[in-house]
């Protein structure tokens, strides 16, 4: 019998920080799914490739670092930071622009603030953001699941979709812009009078068709699958209720302030706002990240309540097609301060002068 | 508050409380058998440290044989509580030995096997007693508080008399594996409302409120038995039912659940009109009063993965913990640790022959598996699980953060003095870091820090006091001189320059008187040293030391 000395408490709850990030990504599968359905193969080379290169560099990063590579490998955090990449990327993108939005995400915004847990801003939105920047023009071009005779899960589109990702299999730069150029549409915000507009009133006035893979029914729903994977974050008790709810209430609440019923495609619709965009994904998945958002309830609220701002205001007047990542990199800038002025009052504080 | 009166009938209405965490409460397997009566071990252990700085002094001798019940010491000062022998026997020893919380004396009883009881006292009819003579008996019956603090339940009475409007039985034990008040209520939950109204007589408090949990089924319906029970028709007890959660067994935690209001930091729930006291002190007290028998034995649940009938044990004070394991089978062997307490706040013990305390609620005899060293700790990632639990409202993730910042001052103003210590953050934290241990630590610097500042205060103000006189004393001579100086400048002059001569010969006859008494001195010295080594034997009589130094005081004689 050994007498081992070691302080309370010696029972801990069956719950860790592997298995919060693994169902994270496991909450996304309906996303993803409804991603792959409706728009091919795109999305999951992206995560695939995106993975592999997060696991290599999060482990160079972290033998650089003088840690463990395999302990910390097994938190699993890389791997977050690369499926939430590879859904934000177009599905139309190539090796290289995968690459460098992942070390922008692991090495910059990651490792350099310290690691896990000490990175002030969301690495995968920061990786999105970079290439934004970079490459306005292709992080615009939506993937499009084109005419009747496009089928997203056959053979030749993953043939096609394997050459935009792998140019040199195609034979150059040239055949890649036709090839791009063939498969990509505008974003629907990007003309909202005549895309969005006219896709969405579709989709509203019946044709709203589970099975059919078309552009019309696709956006609402991916919305619906990432809409469907954080409530079982929810449900499991990995996000709270706070941030997804505020950012989702501020969004439809400005949408239907701004929404303007002659002509719903000068603002859009709120219902364009909610499901014919990345919402969901944004309010669910990545602003819920809890190492860069506010971690206490009011603060939570209070997050939520300027990145929905952020997205509608953004979307609506600014340059940008779309907003969700950096209104969300605003929201991360602002948790520290938000932090400062939301603690909860102590038990048996009240009254006492809190610094 | 009005409209719940008519709703309610008067009955008291449950409050939240704050955070909590639903641990898995291993309480069903030492509830299987019943409460069960202890054979004698063959020694018993009494130390003579009560609780933390808490001494009692011995008032029998070795070899004296003392009867079960008789006072065996007193305590040394008004917050200890008289030791009675829970069995009659020889003392053996009043010898070192190892206690639980401390090494300290103790005294050492081997048991006759009669168990003879002393002549006992009963208090009949208490309500025709002054409460103070109710609180006099409790004291000493040497009760003291079976919820762990082991404070003199006496004396925590005497300081609530009259302040205090509420007073609540905790019978809400949270702690998984613990289920000594459990087993206690199914067999005597009369006694223990019995006991709460004698503590409510004693401390003339208004309301008396049984605090249990939904999941002690059994318990809370024989304590509703109980409170049917009582003749007379408006009493004012009542039984209050929490949701199961940890740490609703709390002191601070009661206080919020039952009145809705908090207990201030620093403050004692006393200070804001209530009184806890624990199933087991009421249960304690309604024996002492109404049968006159001193506090001699408490329940102690024996649990854990090793032990092959887990079952609660009216335990003699004094038993060795390893005579308890042994009677339910413990294969010690595959021990690992054997944790005073509960799961989530008890400590490991490192000797198993201490004896069972007033403080000893449960044993759990814990195997490798059943409670295995958490993984390798992680970066916090800041989910906010540890939040939702805190009991006290606290930031756990911040405190963290700044407690290994080395920010105790940051810390300090989120509250780091407010934390209970209850365990519920670090139980649920998915990165596995012990947070209640770096915020025991982090208490313990932060009142280091602050016992510091206190001292370096008091010596600035005493050295800030000691410039401030030396400069006063200073301007009143300048002052005195400057008068002396206006008075008649020429003659004060004339009588300073004649002090400094005076001064001058002074030092040069005191300078010579000085070389010739170091040369006496030198010269006595040679003198017996040379006599001491021609006479190594002699020792120098009385009287010549005497002359010697009756003339060398002469010879400095000016």
């Amino acid at each position: 019998m050994s007498l081992i000395a070691s302080g309370p408490p010696y029972q801990f709850a069956a719950c860790s920080t592997n298995r919060i990030m693994l169902e994270v990504i496991f909450a996304c599968i309906p996303g993803i799914t409804i991603t792959t359905w409706f728009f091919g193969w795109g999305t999951l080379i992206n995560i695939t490739l995106a993975c592999v290169m997060a696991l290599a560099l999060e482990a160079g990063m972290l033998a650089l670092r003088g840690r463990a590579p395999v302990q910390h490998l097994r938190d699993n955090s890389a791997l977050v930071t690369a499926v939430l990449l590879g859904i934000a990327l177009p599905s139309i993108s190539a090796w290289w622009m995968i690459a460098l939005a992942t070390v922008f995400a692991i090495v910059i915004a990651k490792h350099l603030y310290g690691g896990l847990g000490q990175n002030v801003f969301n690495p995968a939105m920061c990786g999105y953001v970079f290439l934004l920047i970079t490459f306005p023009l292709h992080m615009s071009g939506w993937h499009a699941p084109g005419g009747d005779e496009y089928n997203p899960l056959g053979l030749h589109s993953l043939y096609l979709s394997l050459q935009m990702t792998f140019p040199f299999l195609a034979g150059g730069a040239e055949s890649y812009r036709e090839l791009a150029d063939g498969l990509a549409m505008a974003t629907p915000l990007l003309d909202p009078g005549s895309a969005a507009g006219n896709a969405i009133n579709r989709a509203l006035e019946g044709n709203l068709n589970l099975f059919s893979p078309g552009a019309e029914t696709g956006y609402e729903m991916i919305s619906m699958g990432y809409l469907a994977g954080g409530l079982f974050l929810l449900f499991r008790n990995i996000i709270s209720w706070h941030i997804p709810a505020s950012i989702l209430v501020t969004v439809a609440a400005l949408a239907v302030v701004f929404y303007n019923p002659d002509d719903p495609g000068i603002y859009g619709t709120p219902w364009l706002h909610l499901f014919g965009t990345p919402t969901m994904l944004g309010a669910f998945f990545i602003a819920t990240d809890p190492v860069s958002a506010a971690t206490t309830p009011r603060g939570k609220l209070l997050y939520g309540v300027i990145i929905g701002c952020c997205i509608y205001s953004i979307r609506s007047w600014g340059a940008y097609p779309d907003s969700v990542a950096f209104a969300i990199l605003f929201g991360n800038f602002c948790a520290s301060f938000i932090e400062r002025v939301t603690v909860p009052t102590v038990y048996g504080s009240r009254g006492r002068q809190i610094k | 508050m009005g409209f719940w009166n008519l709703i309610s009938g008067g009955r008291p209405r449950r409050h939240g409380i704050a955070g909590g965490v639903r641990a898995a409460s291993h309480k069903a397997e030492s509830l299987r058998s019943a409460l069960m009566q202890m054979p004698l071990p063959k020694r018993m252990i009494y130390p003579l440290q009560q609780h933390a700085g808490i001494w009692l002094k011995p008032v029998v001798s070795e070899g004296e044989h003392v009867l079960k019940g008789q006072r065996i010491a007193d305590p040394v000062d008004n917050r200890g509580s008289p030791l009675h022998s829970s069995t009659s026997g020889i003392i053996v020893s009043l010898n070192d030995h190892d206690n639980v919380s401390s090494t300290g004396s103790s005294i050492v009883l081997t048991p006759d096997g009669e168990d003879r009881w002393t002549g006992l006292n009963p208090l009949s009819d208490y309500r025709q007693v002054s409460p103070d003579k109710v609180i006099d008996r409790i004291r000493s019956a040497g009760v003291i508080g079976l919820g762990g603090t082991a404070y003199s339940t006496a004396e925590k009475l005497a300081r609530a008399k009259g302040r205090v409007h509420t007073l609540i039985i905790n019978a809400a034990e949270c702690e998984p594996c613990i289920t000594a008040d459990e087993a206690l209520l199914r067999q005597e939950a009369a006694g223990v409302v019995e006991g709460g109204r004698i503590l409510q007589y004693a401390i003339q408090a208004e309301r008396c409120i049984i605090a249990t949990q939904n999941t002690k089924i059994d318990a809370t319906s024989a304590l509703r038995r109980a409170l049917d029970a009582i003749d007379g028709p408006s009493h004012n007890i009542y039984l209050m039912v929490f949701p199961e959660k940890y740490p609703t067994g709390g002191e601070r935690q009661l206080v919020q659940g039952v009145t809705g209001k908090q207990v201030p930091g620093g403050k004692s729930p006393e200070d804001t009109g209530v009184l806890v006291q624990n199933t087991g002190t009421a249960y304690a007290v309604y024996r002492a009063v109404q049968s006159g028998e001193p506090l001699i034995e408490r329940i102690t649940t024996v649990t854990g993965a090793t032990v092959r009938t887990p079952k609660n044990f009216q335990a003699r004070l004094g038993t060795p913990i390893r005579f308890l394991l042994e009677l339910c089978g413990t294969g010690f062997d595959r021990i690992e640790q054997v944790i005073h307490g509960g799961s989530l706040r008890g400590i490991v013990l490192s000797n198993l022959d201490t004896p069972v305390t007033p403080a000893t609620n449960c044993l759990i005899a814990a195997s490798k598996d059943e409670f295995p060293a958490p993984p390798p700790e992680q970066p916090c990632i800041r989910c906010g699980l540890c939040a939702n639990v805190c009991p006290a409202n606290l930031l756990p993730q911040q405190l963290h953060w700044f407690i290994r910042g080395g920010s105790l001052d940051a810390a300090a103003s989120l509250g780091l003095s407010d934390c209970i210590e209850c365990g519920a953050c670090a139980h649920v934290c998915p990165s596995h870091i012990p947070l209640a241990g770096h915020f025991r630590d982090g208490k313990i610097d932060l009142e280091e820090q602050q016992e510091s500042l206190e001292r370096g205060r008091y010596w600035k103000q005493r050295f800030e006091s000691r410039q401030a006189r030396i400069a006063s004393d200073a301007e009143e001579r300048q002052r005195n001189r400057q008068s002396r100086l206006d008075k008649s400048p020429a003659s004060v002059a004339k009588v300073t320059t004649d002090t400094d001569a005076v001064t001058v010969a002074g030092r040069e006859i005191s300078r010579a008187q000085a070389r010739i008494e170091i040369a006496a001195a030198v010269a006595r010295v040679k003198k017996r040293s040379a006599s001491g080594a021609t006479e190594p034997e002699s020792s120098p009589e009385p009287g010549d030391e005497a002359e010697e130094r009756s003339s060398g005081g002469q010879e400095h004689e000016p």
